[in-house]
């Protein structure tokens, strides 16, 4: 019984070789999460049913042309028939023409469509960094306001108006399954309106090359409900927890002690670095180094003492610690959700 | 100086001794010297052109590597045949050298070659600046080649988009080695340009009004425009970008009221013709092999030398599509999506009067042909992706992802290289004497077009995927691997239909089948002698009697006599009606332009370390110009001495 | 291919033609467009810059003098008189007056250059103090090396005439030398009114 079984599976993975990624699209434009998306979603759809059928009839003509007359006695060229083939050119070239119409104002109406949405947004800023993501909620309160990195939770359902800035080089912001792109462009302020109609991890990763490590400079959109989502924002408000125990007040000592804080924000204690994201809840995020590792212990550890060797021209210097401090700092810095 | 009588001038001889004596002498006024010196010294159209079109080889040869050890890197998630800063390098020279020391120069080389030769003409306009373009050309390319493998190859992508390639985040000499190769490959281009449009205006064939002109000539012509407003702009762009690097200027840095967007608008406005500047040629290469291969004119001549014209108008208003992506405002980008998608239209008439061509022709499906097939093929893909990339929210998706990369991959292949390609197998046998063999051909075809499709259409799919463009690595989670690797498989095909190709011209070169002048039975002038061409191109310069000027040639073939045989002299004609206006005596061999070439390298190469190379480098040239520009009147011309 | 025949006796056609008639012409044409559209891109990007500043020149930078720029540029329109000479006894085929005439205009072409020395100083900023001063010091610099090439070939044409190896065929090369020397003192004419007046006026 296995072997027929797995020739099922092969001639479905077969099958379905040119999506095989149906089941990983986390940053797929095919899979929208949000009626942004959804709109262009179906705009490339229609693009794509316009513009197949004009492939394969071109296709289709460009062969039976070249095999049609191939090898045949002289064929007379007759004004007239010059005359008729005028006719039909004209007719295929006004229909050409129609045909661009029509998808040209099916574009318009799509821009219109995606300029603004309604609602009070959540005003978030963004900055670009080579190479990772500063998040920034605002607040008319001033103690509401937080900072956090490469990680943006939004309320599901509700809109987003990202606020787009770059303190370097270009980069774009770009979640395929909620938005296309808007760059982040150094002298100037851009804005871009999101909304994520369906709880969910959206990937998303900068599009503008920006230098070396252009690749790994990810983020995530984290869509929750409205209620965990004003429970991730309390908590983030929450200074770093002190450390409970003695590996992690090691951790702490080793982190306050190292060339850690030149760069690093962990509210709560005498740091203040901004050059590096805020590790205030590191341990709660999903990836470290902007989308470039899960984050368990493990990569955590070896981002520590060897980030040139992960994420080569990462401006975060190699670390020497030793083992115990190494450990120490792992279980400080995994333990603050 | 001799009196009139005395002066030897081309006549058509009854007595063959005294023909053959006129013939040595049109000879002997039109060789080049020889040996190195004379390698050295040619002015000769057909020789400068053959060294521009195996330059650009050279660099589409090297850059293809690149592409190749790139879809390595990407074949599977995570690995590591290229770290972040090689990969950077390696795409950064693989765009560059293929816009700029392939695709343009070689689609201007076929022109530098075939112009003169199609409008009956017996070198370029500017013989010695012809020379010149060619040497600055040739150290463009040594120089971005030599700092690639030094590791001190650009690194900013070929947009160079500031503030990235500016100076506080590309330090070192890198992004100032892409510049100045700018500047240089952009002198050269402007020379071409120059050439073309003033060979094609004034030396056409009496007889080849307007109207008459071939359809590749009229192609060169209009690329020549372009290329005149495209290319002065990203030479000035570029040095903009060098002084901010090198004087300390602020055109590019926010921080001092400059403006990272002026740099996209710069780069683009003429980086979006320059796509044109590399298609329209192609097209006129289809134009020009259509009726060898169906056996009857080019359907809808007006039609497609308006298209031209036109597409080169609207090529200057669409540069802002590449931009969507800033927050251009609504109004203006609705502008530019209804540019981008207008010149469709010019497009598409050209492709339906060339598959009108076809329909009512007899076709015989030799190599150029089946090439000019696969490039309809593949030129209305790409231009249907073009399409739908024009539209703003589509274009917000797919902008700098794979879809963009399959997309101008379709449209620079399938496009400018696929007609390239048959130009090749088309003219390969005017210009060495001998065919290339068919079976080669057809496999290479086959493997290009298969080859092609297999490495590029799986990209639209990765762009729909979310795969972003110039990223050295991805994730296995993403699902993007086994798209990658079918693309990397791709690009071996291709790699191999190449070699195929190289593989011909050597088996061609070394004993392929003697060409005789006109292999393919075509209509334009270049068939009109020998193969290869003698110096001097024709001994009669010919007289054209319609738009087919071989077809519609009466058999008594009327040529222009009276040119004299001692002095390299051409005949020069109207610009409209093409009727005989003067005559013009052609300047000699001459080492100047490499010495110009030699003065501008200095110029230019020292600037990358200190603005006083402006001053050293302005003497460098000097020498040359002076040199160049001194009369030698060998002749005895000096109205001094004849009192 | 049977016999040609004769259809054209080229024989009797000049050798020395003027004008739109000759190549050079057209070859100084082409670098006319070339270096016209780059002017035009140095004076697009000085507007583009403008808009980032709500003072222009930008507060804290003095304004660019006006005596000096518009002598100079008075002066380039004025050089055009000797030139028009030039090509009036260029087209005359008359030596002496060309002779004359070019040793004239080697001297005007010298006084732009010093003018224009001159005028860098009166522009009272630095390329490297911001945008404005790259945005001034690009396009009076590109300018002034066109006048630098301009001043290079009367010269050369100059010496040429002065030592006896004049040939019948300079004296067309000499008329488009005049055509680019036209064109390179009128060009100054938007981009001083762009420099030097418009910001005064705004």
């Amino acid at each position: 019984m296995t072997l027929p079984l797995r020739a099922r599976r092969w001639a479905a993975a077969a099958a379905l070789l040119p999506l095989a990624a149906c089941d990983q699209r986390v940053q797929s434009a095919l899979d929208p999460a949000g009626p942004q998306a959804e709109r262009i979603r179906r705009l490339m759809v229609m693009s794509i049913w316009i513009a197949a059928p004009i492939a394969v009839a071109v296709t289709a003509a460009v062969v039976w042309a070249a095999l049609r007359g191939r090898d045949s006695a002289h064929v007379p060229e007759t004004p007239r028939a010059d005359r008729r083939m005028a006719a039909t050119v004209a007719g295929l070239v006004a229909a050409t023409v129609v045909v661009l119409f029509v998808w040209m104002i099916s574009d318009f109406s799509a821009i219109r469509s995606l300029s603004k949405l309604d609602g009070r947004p959540l005003a978030v800023t963004l900055v670009g960094h080579q190479w990772w993501w500063e998040v920034q909620y605002h607040d008319s309160v001033a103690s509401h306001q937080l900072t956090t990195a490469n990680e943006i939770h939004i309320p599901v359902g509700r809109p987003v108006l990202v606020t787009l800035e770059s303190r370097d080089v270009i980069h774009s912001f770009w979640v395929p399954r909620l938005h296309g792109k808007r760059d982040l462009i150094p002298g100037y302020t851009n804005r871009i309106w999101l909304r994520a109609d369906k709880p969910g991890a959206f990937r998303g990763q900068c599009a503008e090359f920006c230098g070396q490590q252009h690749a790994n400079m990810a983020l995530w959109v984290i869509a929750e409900p409205q209620a965990r989502f004003d429970a991730w924002y309390r908590a983030q408000l929450q200074p770093a927890a002190a450390p409970a125990d003695s590996t992690r007040i090691a951790g702490q000592k080793a982190f306050l002690g190292n060339s850690c804080v030149m760069c690093h924000t962990i509210r709560g204690t005498p740091t203040g670095g901004r050059n590096g994201p805020d590790l205030t809840h590191l341990g709660g995020r999903r990836t470290l180094a902007a989308g470039t590792l899960p984050n368990t212990p493990g990569h955590l550890g070896g981002w520590v003492v060897d980030p040139q060797g992960i994420k080569p021209g990462t401006t975060m210097p190699p670390n020497n610690l030793r083992p115990d401090e190494l450990r120490a700092l792992i279980a400080y810095l995994e333990g603050l959700k | 100086m001799k009196r009139e009588a005395e002066v030897p001038r081309s006549a058509l001889h009854a007595d063959p001794a005294e023909d053959a004596r006129d013939l040595r002498r049109l000879e002997r006024t039109w060789s080049p010297e020889r040996g190195l010196w004379g390698w050295l010294t040619s002015v000769d159209h057909k020789s400068i052109a053959r060294r521009y079109v195996a330059t650009a080889l050279v660099s589409f040869v090297l850059a293809g590597i690149n592409a190749l050890v790139m879809r390595v890197q990407l074949a599977r998630p995570e690995s590591h045949v290229l770290g972040p800063d090689a990969y950077n390098q390696y795409f950064t020279t693989h765009g560059t050298a293929m816009m700029f020391l392939f695709a343009v120069p070689i689609m201007e080389a076929v022109g530098i070659y075939f112009v003169p030769l199609m409008v009956g003409t017996r070198n370029v306009a500017f013989p010695r600046l012809n020379a010149l373009g060619y040497w600055t050309f040739l150290v463009a390319t040594i120089f971005l080649w030599a700092s690639f493998y030094a590791n001190v190859g650009p690194d900013a992508g070929w947009t160079a988009y500031v503030p990235l390639s500016g100076p506080q985040f590309s330090p070192g000499k890198r992004v100032d080695t892409w510049a100045q190769m700018i500047t240089f490959t952009e002198v050269s281009a402007l020379i071409g340009a120059v050439e073309i449009i003033t060979t094609a205006f004034k030396q056409r064939a009496p007889g080849m009004s307007l109207n008459r002109i071939p359809l590749f000539v009229w192609a060169e012509v209009v690329t020549a425009f372009m290329i005149l407003f495209a290319m002065s702009t990203i030479a000035t762009a570029s040095m903009m970008l060098a002084m901010d690097r090198l004087i300390g200027t602020h055109f590019f840095n926010p921080a001092e009221g400059g403006d990272a967007l002026l740099w996209q608008h710069l780069f683009w406005f003429f980086g979006h013709p320059e796509v044109y500047i590399i298609f329209i040629p192609a097209t006129g290469m289809v134009s020009a092999m259509l009726p060898a291969f169906t056996r009857r004119p080019v359907f809808g001549y007006t039609a497609i030398v308006l298209s031209l014209i036109g597409t080169g108008f609207i090529g200057f208003g669409l540069w802002v599509h590449h931009m969507f992506a800033t927050a251009v405002p609504w109004l203006g980008s609705s502008f530019f999506t209804a540019s981008s998608v207008m010149i469709a239209v010019p497009s598409g008439i050209q492709v339906l009067c060339w598959i009108a061509t076809v329909w009512d022709g007899r076709p015989r499906l030799a190599t150029p042909m089946l090439f000019i097939l696969g490039f309809l093929v593949l030129f209305v893909i790409g231009g249907l992706t073009g399409v739908m990339i024009a539209s703003v929210p589509f274009d917000l998706q797919m902008h700098d992802t794979f879809f963009v990369v399959a997309h101008f991959h379709y449209v620079l292949i399938g496009g400018a290289v696929f007609p390239l390609f048959g130009a090749f197998y088309y003219w390969f046998p005017k210009v060495t004497g001998r065919m290339l063999g068919e079976r080669l051909g057809k496999w290479n075809f086959w493997l290009f077009f298969a080859g092609m499709n297999v490495t590029f259409f799986p990209m639209h799919f990765l762009g729909l995927l979310g795969m972003p463009r110039r990223v050295y690595t991805y994730s296995p989670d993403l699902g993007w691997g086994p798209l990658n690797m079918t693309a990397t498989v791709g690009a071996f095909v291709i790699a191999l239909s190449v070699l195929v190709f190289f593989a011909n011209v050597a088996r061609s070169l070394a004993r392929g089948a003697p060409a005789g002048d006109d292999p393919w039975g075509a209509d334009s002038l270049e068939w009109a002698t020998a193969s290869p061409p003698p110096p001097y191109n024709f001994r009669y310069p010919p007289v054209v009697q319609g738009r087919a000027a071989l077809w519609s040639r009466t058999p008594d073939a009327p040529v222009v006599t009276g040119l004299r045989t001692d002095k390299p002299e051409i005949l020069m004609t109207t610009l409209l009606d093409a009727e005989p206006e003067s005559r013009h005596v052609h300047p000699q061999p001459t080492i100047w332009p490499l010495v110009t070439a030699i003065g501008l390298s200095v110029l230019l190469l020292s600037l990358i370390y200190t603005p006083w190379g402006l001053i050293w480098g302005a003497a460098a040239v000097s020498i040359g110009l002076i040199g160049w520009g001194w009369p030698d009147h060998h002749r005895g011309a000096r109205l001094e001495e004849r009192g | 291919m049977s016999a040609p025949r004769t259809v054209y006796d080229a024989s009797a056609l000049p050798e020395v033609v003027y004008g739109s008639k000759s190549l050079a012409f057209w070859g100084t044409l082409g670098f006319m467009v070339v270096e016209g559209t780059t002017l035009a891109i140095l004076a697009s990007s000085y507007v583009f810059l403008w808009s980032n500043f709500d003072r222009w020149p930008p507060a804290g930078t003095s304004p660019p003098s006006l005596l000096v720029p518009t002598i100079s540029m008075l002066f380039l329109l004025a050089s055009n008189l000797p030139a028009r000479q030039l090509a009036k006894a260029a087209r005359a085929k008359d030596l002496r007056a060309c002779k004359r005439w070019l040793v004239a205009c080697t001297l005007c072409s010298a006084g732009w250059i010093v003018l224009r020395l001159l005028e860098f100083r009166s522009l009272n900023t630095r390329w490297d103090d911001n945008a404005y001063g790259s945005a001034v010091w690009a396009l009076a610099f590109a300018h002034f090396t066109l006048l630098a090439v301009e001043m290079a070939e009367t010269l050369l044409f100059t010496l040429v005439f002065l030592t006896g190896h004049a040939e019948e065929k300079h004296f067309p090369d000499i008329v488009d030398d005049v055509v680019y020397w036209v064109f390179v003192t009128v060009v100054w004419v938007p981009c001083w009114f762009l420099l030097f007046v418009l910001p005064r006026l705004i």
